[in-house]
C-alpha cells in the first residue's frame, strides 16, 4: 500500500504530541536473574478458551523471565479483533483461536509455522484431525491442544417418564430417524404451544439455528467417504472439495438437499421437534429432553445438579462429528517468536498437557495422553472420545473457510426457518465459490 | 384543534368527552408502548431464568413485576462481568468527550460567528458536509487512521473522533447568534480582544447553550457502541454498551436475566439524568432542528 | 434560545450554508468600514479559534473518506494490506452485480421508507397532542422520549426479547387469542418488526421536534385563521402543515441519517437473517470488512452509501431555501 504518512503532516504531529502520555510503551527490562531480558508475551484469548490463566502461571513457574499480558475477549468477537489486530504494529504473541481458521490465518501469512519447535515424534501421536486441521501447505501451524465433539445429551427424568433408552455406545447409535421418533415421543405439547421440546435449541452462537459446527454434520453424515470419488455421495460427506477450490457440486447435491429438508422438518410442520429461537438452558430447566451438546457441557449439566446420560451423535448414512476447538499459535509478526513458540509447545505436549486436560476434563490431541487419562474412559466422555477417534472429521479445511462458514451458517439458518433448500444451498455456493482459491 | 381549546368561543368551555375518551386511550396506548417494556427489561433483570419464562408466557402482571426478586443477576453483573469498571470506563470518555466538545465546539462557533472573515462560507459548508456522513462507515478507515497514531486500545481513541462535533456547533452557533453583536463592538472599543469577547461576553450569555451540549454530548457518547466495539482492544477499557452486547460465550446462550440486568444498569444512569434534566434534552434537541 | 415570531423573519433572509450576515441591529456606518477592511485581517484569529476544531475533522473525517476511497480501489485482506493489489473500478462494478450487496441497499431503502412512512404522521400527531393542554403531557412527553436516550444496543437486545418466540408480545398476543408470530425469525416480518421497533426508538425525537416547530407558530396567526372561520381540519391543512414544512424536512433529514446508520439491529438481532431481508448496508459493510476478510469491496460500499447521504442532505440544502415568510 502507498504510505499515507503524508496525509496526517501537522495536524497528525501536533495530535500525537499532545497526547503522547496516553500512549504506552514497553520495553524489556534487564536483570541480573534474566540475561535476556524479562520478556511479556501478549495473548489474545477468548472467555472462557485457552491458553488459561493456569497454563499460564504453570509456564511462568518453571521460566520466570517470561510474564503474560492477557487480552480477552467474548467468542464472538474473537475472529474479527484477530483481523483487526493481525495487521496492526503490535499484534499480539500468542494467540488462542477457533482451529478450523488456520489455513485461512496461515495462507494469509497471519501464523508462524512452528514445525521447527515441535518435538520428536509429534505428528505420529497427534490425532490426524488435528493435524490435517492444523497444516498449510506443508507446515505446521498449531500443534493443537484439545479436541472436543457433540454427543446428545439426554434428560433421564424426562426421557424415563417417556419410556426412551437412548443407546449409549457408539455401535448402537441412532439414525436420525430413530432421533426423531424418540424427540417426538418425549415432547410434550405441539403446534404452538410446545411446553416441553424434543430437541433443545442451539445453543451456539446466540441461539439461532445454523451454525455450521452442529448443522452441517445433517448434511454431511448424508454421504459416504467410501463411495466412488467422482459420485454425489462421496461429494456429500466432504461439502468441499479436497483441495479447497470447488464448492459447487459438493454442497448442493441431491444428498445434501434431502438431509436439509429433514433438517428443515424439525424447526416446523408436524415433525418439529424443536424451536427457531434460542432457550437458554432447556434441558436443565426440563424444557428439552435431548440437546446436541460438547462434552464441556457435562460440568454445566453436573452442576445444576441434573440427571442426565449421553448418547452419540444420531447420524444419515456415515456417522460423522466435527472435531476443532480452540487452539493456540504464534504470530507471524509477533517480536517474541521464539519465547511465544517455546510457550506454545509446553503447553500443548508432553505431560503438561496430559495434567490439563485431566484436570479440566478435556480430550487432549496427543493420543499418548489420552490413553493415559483416567476419567476419559469413563461414561460420559468415553462417548466424546471415541467419536472423535472413530468419526471426527475438521470442518471442511480452506484458506477461506471463514468465508465458507458464514456462508454455510446463513444458508442453513435460512433453511431452518422455511425457505427452501436447495434454493439455500445454491444460494450459498454462488457466493462461496467465487471466493475460492483466491 | 388545540387552538379550539385554548380560544374557545361558543364551542364549549372544556373539552368535549370525546377529547377526554381520546386523551385517555392515547395515554393507556403509550404507557402501554412505551413504559411497559422498560418495566419488563428492569424486573426481568432481577429474576431467575426460570421465573421470567414462566411470568411471560402466559401473559400476566407478573412479567412486570419481580415478585420472587433477586439481586443474583445484578451481583453476579458486577463481580463476574466487571461490569463496575465498564461504567467507569464510559464515565470517563464522556467526560473527555464533554470537555473535548465544550472547549473545541464553542472557540469554533465563537471563530464562525463573530468574526468576519473571508472563506467563512466554504469553511461553514466543509463542515456542513460530513455532518451528513454516517459515521458508521467510516469506521475502518478511521481506526486505521488512529492506530497511525498510535492511539488504539485507549479510551482517548473513543472520545477524540466525535469532539469536533457538528451537531455540538449548530447548537452552540445558534445561540451565539442571539447575542447582539453591538456587545462586541463596545468591548472592542473598550480595547477588548477576541478571547476576552469570547469568555467574558458570549460565554456567560449561553449557559444553557453549554449545558445542553454537555447533555446531549454525554448522552452520545454513553450510548456509543459500534466505535468503542473497534477501537478498544482490552476488556478492561471496554465501554459500558459494548460490554454488555459482548454477555455471549461459544456455546452459551445469553442468559436472559444477566443480559436483562445488564441492559438495564447500561441504561439507567442516562435515564436517571435525562429525568432530572429533561428541560435541557428536549430544549436543545427541539431547537436544535429551528435554523 | 427560540426567539419566537419576530426572530424569524429577519433570519429568514439568510440562507443555510452561506455563512452568518450580521445582525441589522448595531451595525452603523463606522463598525460596517471597520467589519470591512479587517475582512481580511480577521483571518488570523478567525483560524485561531477554528483550528482545533477543523483540525479533528480532517483528522478523524477527512483524512479516512480519503482513505477510504482509495481502499475501494485496492482488493487486500486486513491481516496483510501491504499484500493487497490495485483493482480500479471493480469493487464498485462487483457492487451493482452482486446480489447480497443489491439486496442489502434494497433492504436498508425500504428501512428508511418505513421509517419515515409510520415516524413522520404518527410524531406529527403525538406533537399536536402534546401542543395541547390535554391531561398527562409532561409524563407522555417523558416517557416517548426514554427509548431516544437509551443506546440503540439496549433497545436491540430488549427487543431480541420482547420479539422471541416466548417473548412478551407473542404471549401479549396470546392473550388475544393471536397464534405466537415469528418475527424475527419469519423473512415478511423480520424488517417490518425492525421498522416497528426503530419507530419506537425514534418517534419521541421526532414528536419533540415537531413540538418545538408548532410552537413557533405565532398565536396570533392561529387567531387570524380562526377568526377567518377556518374549522380545525382546514387551520391544519393550509396554515400549520405549510408552515411545519422546514421541521419536517429536519425530520426527515434526521429519520434518514439515522435510518442509513443502523447497526445494532443487524448485528445484535439478526445477523441478517432470515435470507438477507435484514441485511442493512451498514452491517453488510462491517461483514465483508471483517468475517468475509474484503476491506477494499467494503470501502465502495461504504463510498457508494456517503455518496447517497451527501446526496440527501444537498436535496435538504436545496430545499430548506424555500422559506415561508410571514
Amino acid at each position: 500500500m502507498i504510505s499515507k504518512k503524508w496525509l496526517y503532516g501537522a495536524g497528525g504531529i501536533a495530535l500525537v504530541l499532545s497526547l503522547s502520555a496516553c500512549g504506552s510503551d514497553s520495553k524489556p527490562a534487564t536483570t541480573a536473574d534474566c540475561p535476556q531480558g524479562a520478556i511479556t508475551l501478549s495473548v489474545l484469548r477468548a472467555e472462557n478458551n485457552g491458553p488459561t490463566d493456569e497454563q499460564m502461571a504453570t509456564y511462568k513457574a518453571a521460566n520466570p523471565c517470561v510474564s503474560f499480558k492477557v487480552d480477552q475477549v467474548p467468542f464472538g468477537q474473537l475472529a474479527s479483533k484477530i483481523s483487526v489486530l493481525g495487521p496492526s504494529a503490535n499484534p499480539p504473541d500468542v494467540i488462542g483461536y477457533d482451529s478450523p481458521n488456520t489455513q485461512s490465518y496461515a495462507s494469509q501469512g497471519l501464523l508462524l509455522p512452528l514445525d521447527k519447535y515441535l518435538p520428536a515424534g509429534w505428528k505420529d501421536d497427534v490425532a490426524k484431525a488435528t493435524l490435517d486441521e492444523n497444516s498449510w501447505d506443508g507446515q505446521v501451524y498449531s500443534p493443537g491442544e484439545e479436541q472436543d465433539a457433540l454427543a446428545l445429551y439426554y434428560n433421564k427424568k424426562l426421557t424415563d417418564a417417556a419410556g426412551i433408552k437412548p443407546p449409549t455406545s457408539l455401535d448402537k447409535a441412532w439414525t436420525w430417524e430413530e432421533a426423531q421418533a424418540a424427540f417426538l415421543k418425549c415432547q410434550q405439547g405441539s403446534g404452538n404451544d410446545i411446553k416441553v421440546y424434543g430437541l433443545a435449541p442451539s445453543r451456539l452462537g446466540n441461539g439461532t439455528p445454523g451454525a455450521s459446527y452442529r448443522d452441517l454434520l445433517f448434511l454431511r453424515s448424508a454421504g459416504d467417504p467410501t463411495a466412488p470419488e467422482d459420485s454425489t455421495a462421496f461429494k456429500t460427506f466432504w461439502a468441499l472439495s479436497r483441495d479447497g477450490k470447488q464448492v459447487d457440486g459438493w454442497l448442493n447435491t441431491p444428498e445434501a438437499v434431502q438431509a436439509a429438508t429433514f433438517y428443515q422438518n424439525m424447526f416446523q410442520g408436524p415433525d418439529q421437534v424443536t424451536s427457531k429461537t434460542g432457550l437458554p438452558s432447556a434441558l436443565i430447566n426440563n424444557k428439552a429432553c435431548f440437546d446436541l451438546e460438547v462434552s464441556s457441557n457435562t460440568a454445566t449439566l453436573k452442576k445444576a445438579g441434573v440427571d442426565f446420560g449421553v448418547s452419540p451423535m444420531p447420524y444419515f448414512k456415515t456417522p460423522i462429528v466435527h472435531t476443532g476447538a480452540v487452539t493456540v499459535g504464534v504470530t507471524a509478526r509477533s517480536k517474541n517468536a521464539d519465547a511465544a513458540a517455546a510457550f506454545v509447545v509446553a503447553i500443548s505436549t508432553g505431560d503438561e498437557l496430559g495434567t490439563w486436560a485431566e484436570k479440566n476434563i478435556r480430550i487432549p490431541v496427543l493420543k499418548s495422553q489420552a490413553d493415559k487419562s483416567v476419567i476419559l474412559k469413563k461414561a460420559p466422555y468415553n462417548i466424546a472420545v471415541e467419536e472423535i477417534q472413530q468419526w471426527g472429521q475438521p470442518r471442511p479445511p480452506s484458506p477461506q473457510f471463514t468465508q465458507y462458514d458464514q456462508f454455510v451458517t446463513d444458508a442453513l439458518r435460512d433453511i431452518a426457518y422455511g425457505k427452501d433448500p436447495k434454493a439455500s444451498l445454491d444460494k450459498a455456493v454462488s457466493q462461496i465459490q467465487p471466493l475460492l482459491g483466491q | 384543534m388545540t387552538a379550539v381549546t385554548n380560544h374557545s368561543r361558543g364551542r364549549g368551555r372544556r373539552p368535549m368527552i370525546g377529547w377526554r375518551l381520546l386523551s385517555l386511550v392515547v395515554v393507556l396506548v403509550i404507557v402501554a408502548v412505551f413504559l411497559l417494556p422498560y418495566l419488563w427489561m428492569v424486573s426481568s433483570g432481577l429474576k431467575t431464568q426460570n421465573d421470567i419464562f414462566s411470568d411471560v408466557a402466559p401473559f400476566s402482571w407478573r412479567a412486570f413485576v419481580p415478585v420472587h426478586g433477586t439481586l443474583d443477576n445484578v451481583v453476579r453483573l458486577f463481580t463476574e462481568k466487571s461490569i463496575g469498571r465498564a461504567l467507569v470506563n464510559s464515565l470517563i470518555v464522556a467526560v473527555i468527550q464533554v470537555a473535548g466538545s465544550l472547549v473545541v465546539c464553542s472557540l469554533a462557533a465563537y471563530g464562525l460567528t463573530r468574526i468576519k472573515f473571508k472563506g467563512r462560507g466554504v469553511v461553514f459548508a466543509l463542515i456542513l458536509a460530513t455532518f451528513m456522513l454516517p459515521a458508521e462507515a467510516l469506521v475502518v478507515p478511521m481506526y486505521s487512521v488512529v492506530a497511525d497514531l498510535g492511539l488504539q486500545d485507549s479510551l482517548v481513541a473513543v472520545a477524540l473522533p466525535w469532539v469536533a462535533s457538528v451537531f455540538g456547533l449548530f447548537l452552540l452557533k445558534q445561540s451565539f447568534e442571539e447575542i447582539p453583536t453591538s456587545l462586541d463592538e463596545a468591548a472592542r472599543l473598550d480595547g477588548a480582544g477576541h478571547l476576552r469577547i469570547f469568555w467574558s461576553i458570549i460565554l456567560p450569555n449561553v449557559k444553557t447553550a453549554l449545558a445542553t451540549l454537555c447533555l446531549i454530548t454525554f448522552m452520545f457518547s454513553w450510548n456509543a457502541f459500534l466505535w468503542p466495539l473497534i477501537v478498544v482492544q482490552t476488556p478492561e477499557k471496554q465501554v459500558v454498551q459494548v460490554a454488555i452486547a459482548q454477555s455471549v460465550s461459544a456455546g452459551e446462550l445469553p442468559d436472559w436475566g444477566m443480559t436483562f440486568a445488564g441492559a438495564a444498569v447500561a441504561t439507567v444512569p442516562l435515564i436517571v439524568l435525562f429525568l432530572f434534566l429533561q428541560r435541557f434534552f428536549v430544549r436543545g434537541l427541539a431547537t436544535s432542528g429551528l435554523r | 434560545m427560540a426567539s419566537g415570531g419576530t426572530a424569524l423573519p429577519r433570519k429568514a433572509a439568510r440562507t443555510r450554508g452561506e455563512g452568518v450576515q450580521p445582525s441589522s441591529r448595531g451595525t452603523g456606518t463606522r463598525a460596517r468600514r471597520l467589519g470591512r477592511s479587517s475582512l481580511r485581517h480577521n483571518a488570523l484569529p478567525a483560524l485561531g479559534f477554528l483550528t482545533p476544531f477543523l483540525l479533528l475533522l480532517l483528522v478523524f473525517q477527512y483524512v479516512p473518506l480519503v482513505v477510504m476511497a482509495k481502499n475501494s480501489l485496492y482488493s487486500f485482506s486486513l491481516f496483510n494490506p501491504d499484500a493487497g493489489k490495485f483493482v480500479g473500478t471493480d469493487n464498485f462494478v462487483r457492487v451493482f452485480t452482486d446480489a447480497t450487496a443489491l439486496q442489502s441497499m434494497l433492504v436498508t431503502l425500504l428501512f428508511t421508507i418505513g421509517l419515515l412512512i409510520l415516524v413522520i404522521p404518527l410524531s406529527f400527531l403525538l406533537a399536536v397532542y402534546l401542543n395541547g393542554k390535554l391531561a398527562a403531557r409532561a409524563l407522555i412527553r417523558t416517557m416517548i422520549f426514554l427509548p431516544v436516550v437509551t443506546s440503540a444496543v439496549v433497545v436491540a437486545t430488549l427487543w431480541t426479547f420482547l420479539l422471541n418466540q416466548s417473548g412478551l408480545i407473542n404471549s401479549a398476543l396470546g392473550v388475544l387469542g393471536i397464534a405466537p408470530l415469528g418475527f424475527l425469525t419469519d423473512r415478511n416480518e423480520a424488517l417490518p418488526a425492525l421498522i416497528v421497533m426503530s419507530v419506537w426508538q425514534q418517534i419521541g425525537l421526532a414528536a419533540v421536534l415537531f413540538l418545538g416547530g408548532l410552537q413557533s407558530i405565532p398565536a396570533e396567526l392561529q387567531e387570524a385563521a380562526y377568526t377567518d372561520g377556518a374549522g380545525p381540519v382546514s387551520r391544519l391543512r393550509y396554515l400549520t402543515i405549510p408552515l411545519l414544512s422546514r421541521t419536517t424536512l429536519f425530520v426527515v433529514v434526521i429519520m434518514t441519517v439515522f435510518a442509513l446508520q443502523a447497526f445494532a439491529p443487524a448485528y445484535i438481532m439478526t445477523g441478517g437473517a432470515p435470507d438477507g431481508t435484514t441485511n442493512l448496508i451498514i452491517f453488510q459493510i462491517y461483514r465483508t470488512a471483517f468475517y468475509l476478510q474484503q476491506p477494499g469491496y467494503a470501502s465502495a460500499m461504504a463510498v457508494i452509501v456517503l455518496i447517497f447521504a451527501l446526496l440527501v442532505s444537498l436535496v435538504q440544502m436545496r430545499l430548506l431555501r424555500t422559506r415561508w415568510n410571514y
